[in-house]
C-alpha cells in the first residue's frame, strides 16, 4: 500500500487522540505535516513518538525518528506493522 | 599573534590530505577543500576587507567559499536562506555588501537588490569549477580589522550587525584550543546555521586540530540528530542543551550509542538533568558549557563539566557558566548585570546603532550584556535578562523586534510577546490588545509576520483582548499580562 492508506483510517480515532495529545491542537487533518501545524515543533515531536511507542509498543529506529514527521507517514508506518 | 595564527590556519588547510568534510558517504579532504579555495580566490580578485555575503547551504564549497574569504583577508557575513526579503533588505541596507557569493537560488528581489546597488553576485558552484587558481600567500592581517559580521535581533524591528575583528574572536578559538582536550583527526557535527555564532567554534577548531566537519543538512536530521552522529562518527558535539533534551525525551533510559568525547554545549540555559543524561547516557567523557555574546567574541565563560556538579548545584538546577575566558574582564552593576570588556568585544554596532549599550567606565569600555549573573559556590550563573530579550533553540531574540511588527497589522493597537516556558517544549506567544470592531484571525496574522520575520521568531498562539493591563504611567504592564496568561484568563 503507498500513500492510499485511507482517509478513514489515518484518522482513526485512537491515532487522532494520540496526535491531539502531544500536539497539543484541537484538531488535525489527513494531510498535516510537521510544517503545518504551528505547534508541532521538535520537541512535540518527540512527545508524539513517544507517545505512539508507548500506545503500539513499538521503538522507532532513529531514521524512522526523522522520518515520520507527517500524519501519512506516521498512518502508512502503522498500517504496514498491522498496526492500524 | 593575527598573523601566526592565520599562518597556522592556512598551513592546517593547505598541507593536509585527512579528512576536511564528512557527509554519509560523501568525504573530502583539505587537500580537495585547498584545491577549490584557491579556484573561489581567483575570483576574489586580490580584494581585502570586502564585506562578502555567503548564502549558502553545507555543501562543500560553501566551507571552501568562507574559508577563501577569510584567509583572503576579506570580510565573512553569513546569511542564512530563506529569511524573508523585507528583513534582509534590512540587514543588507545597513550592511552595505560589496559581494555576494551564493550556491542556492537567490530570491529575486536580492538579486534586483544586488543589481540596482553593484554588489557583484557569484555562484560558488562555478567559481569552484573554474580554471584559474590563486593562492593565499598573505597573511598580515591587521588585528583591528573586521574578519566577519554577524546579526543578531535588535528591538527597533531592524538586525544590529556586529563586527567581530581578527583579536576578537581569535582570541576565543586560543581559548578552546587550550581548554579542550582536542585530539587528531576529530570529527565535529555542524549542527546550527552558520549565522549562528557556534559555527566560529567548530570552523576553525576542526581544521586547526586536524579534523573533519560532518553538517547536518536536512531538518529532518536536525530534528533528531542520532543516525548522523552514529553514521558519521562524530567525536565532537556542539549544539545548544534543547538538542540533547530532545533526545532525552524519547529515550529517557537508554545508553545512546556514539563516539562522542567532546560536547562543547551552549546558547541556552543547560540544566543539570540534560548533563546527567550527557555524561550517563551519551557517556561523554568531557562536557563543556560555554557561554558568551555575539558582541563579545561568541564565548566569555566556561565550566568543565563533572558529575560531582550533580549535587553540587542541584539547588539552582543548572549548570554555571562558570568563569570568564583569559582575556576577558568582567563587572555587575549595581543590578547585577554582567557588563563584559577586553580583547574580544566588539568595536560598534554596524551604523553605530544601539551605542548605549556600550559604556565607558574609568577609561575601559564594556558591553552590558542585560544578563543577570550571580556567583554560588565560587561560579558564576546566568539568572535572567534586565530586558525582554529572549533565548529560543539558542536564538536570541527581541521581544520588541517581533511585537513592531506585529503592530503593522490592521486592527492590532498594542503588541506583548511572551515566551511560556510551563512545559518541555517552550512556545513563543503574542497578546494582542484589538480595535473594538476588529476581527483577527491567527491564520492571517501568522501569514503576514512570515514575510517579515524568519520562522522562528513567528509566535505559535496568539490571543486577543480589549484593553492591555496598563500601569499608573500608562505603560503596558508586562508582568500583569504574563500573569493573565499563566492564570489562563486570555483566550
Amino acid at each position: 500500500m503507498n500513500d492510499a492508506v485511507d482517509a478513514k483510517r489515518m484518522m482513526d480515532p485512537r491515532l487522532k487522540r494520540i496526535l491531539l495529545g502531544a500536539l497539543l491542537v484541537d484538531d488535525i487533518a489527513a494531510d498535516d505535516t510537521i510544517e503545518t501545524v504551528d505547534l508541532w515543533d521538535s520537541m512535540r515531536h518527540m512527545e508524539l513518538m513517544a507517545a505512539l511507542e508507548q500506545e503500539y509498543k513499538v521503538v522507532f529506529e532513529p531514521e524512522e525518528i526523522i522520518r515520520l514527521t507527517s500524519v501519512r507517514a506516521i498512518a502508512k508506518f502503522l498500517e504496514e506493522r498491522g498496526l492500524l | 599573534m593575527t598573523q601566526t595564527f592565520y599562518q597556522r590556519l592556512h598551513a592546517c588547510i593547505s598541507a593536509s590530505h585527512s579528512p576536511a568534510y564528512r557527509y554519509f558517504e560523501q568525504e573530502y579532504s583539505y587537500a580537495q577543500m585547498y584545491a577549490v579555495m584557491k579556484k573561489i580566490n581567483a575570483h576574489l580578485n586580490g580584494c581585502t576587507q570586502k564585506k562578502i555575503v555567503i548564502y549558502g547551504d553545507k555543501e562543500f564549497e560553501v566551507y571552501a567559499a568562507i574559508y577563501s574569504v577569510i584567509l583572503s583577508n576579506n570580510i565573512w557575513v553569513p546569511i542564512t536562506p530563506g529569511y524573508p526579503w523585507p528583513r534582509l533588505q534590512g540587514m543588507m541596507e545597513l550592511l552595505e555588501p560589496d559581494m555576494v557569493l551564493y550556491n542556492t537560488p537567490l530570491p529575486e528581489e536580492f538579486r534586483a537588490y544586488a543589481e540596482s546597488h553593484s554588489v557583484a553576485l557569484k555562484n560558488i558552484n562555478e567559481m569552484a569549477a573554474g580554471e584559474a587558481e590563486a593562492p593565499f600567500t598573505k597573511f598580515d592581517f591587521r588585528k583591528n580589522d573586521s574578519a566577519y559580521i554577524m546579526f543578531t535581533s535588535g528591538s527597533t524591528g531592524v538586525p544590529k550587525g556586529v563586527p567581530m575583528t581578527h583579536e576578537n574572536y581569535i582570541n576565543f578559538i586560543d581559548n578552546a584550543l587550550k581548554i579542550i582536550p582536542f585530539r587528531k583527526g576529530e570529527v565535529f557535527s555542524d549542527y546550527h546555521d552558520f549565522a549562528f555564532d557556534i559555527s566560529i567554534f567548530y570552523l576553525f577548531c576542526a581544521p586547526l586540530t586536524g579534523s573533519a566537519l560532518s553538517p547536518i543538512k536536512k531538518d529532518e536530521e536536525r530534528i533528531f540528530p542520532v543516525a548522523h552522529f552514529q553514521k558519521n562518527k562524530v567525536t565532537v558535539w556542539s549544539s545548544v542543551p534543547s538538542v540533547i533534551a530532545r533526545i532525552q525525551k524519547l529515550r529517557p533510559a537508554e545508553v545512546i550509542q556514539n563516539d562522542f568525547h567532546i560536547s562543547f554545549i551552549c546558547g541556552e540555559p543547560f540544566r543539570l538533568d540534560v548533563l546527567r543524561y550527557c555524561l550517563e547516557n551519551l557517556r561523554c567523557e568531557k562536557v563543556y558549557n560555554f557561554y558568551g555574546l555575539t558582541e563579545t567574541g561568541v564565548e566569555n565563560f566556561y565550566h568543565e563539566c563533572s558529575p560531582a556538579d550533580l549535587a553540587r548545584f542541584d539547588e539552582k538546577g543548572f549548570v554555571p557558566i562558570g568563569q570568564p575566558l583569559l582575556g576577558n574582564e568582567i563587572r555587575l552593576n549595581a543590578d547585577g548585570e554582567l557588563l563584559i570588556s577586553g580583547c574580544q568585544l566588539t568595536p560598534m554596532y554596524l551604523a553605530g546603532r544601539e551605542a548605549h549599550r556600550f559604556e565607558v567606565i574609568d577609561g575601559t569600555r564594556w558591553y552590558h550584556t542585560g544578563d543577570i549573573v550571580e556567583k554560588y559556590k565560587g561560579e558564576y550563573f546566568c539568572k535572567g535578562r534586565v530586558d525582554s530579550q529572549v533565548k529560543l533553540s539558542g536564538y536570541r531574540i527581541e521581544l520588541m523586534d517581533i511585537e513592531v511588527q506585529v503592530r503593522h497589522f490592521p486592527g492590532v493597537k498594542e503588541a506583548v510577546c511572551l515566551v511560556d516556558d510551563s512545559q518541555s517544549a517552550k512556545l513563543l506567544v503574542c497578546v494582542c490588545e484589538k480595535a473594538a470592531d476588529a476581527v483577527i484571525e491567527s491564520k492571517a496574522i501568522k501569514a503576514a509576520l512570515a514575510k517579515h520575520l524568519p520562522e522562528y521568531m513567528v509566535p505559535k498562539k496568539f490571543f486577543f483582548v480589549q484593553d492591555m493591563p496598563r500601569n499608573t504611567n500608562g505603560k503596558l504592564d508586562r508582568k500583569r499580562i504574563r500573569e493573565m496568561y499563566f492564570q489562563g484568563a486570555l483566550t
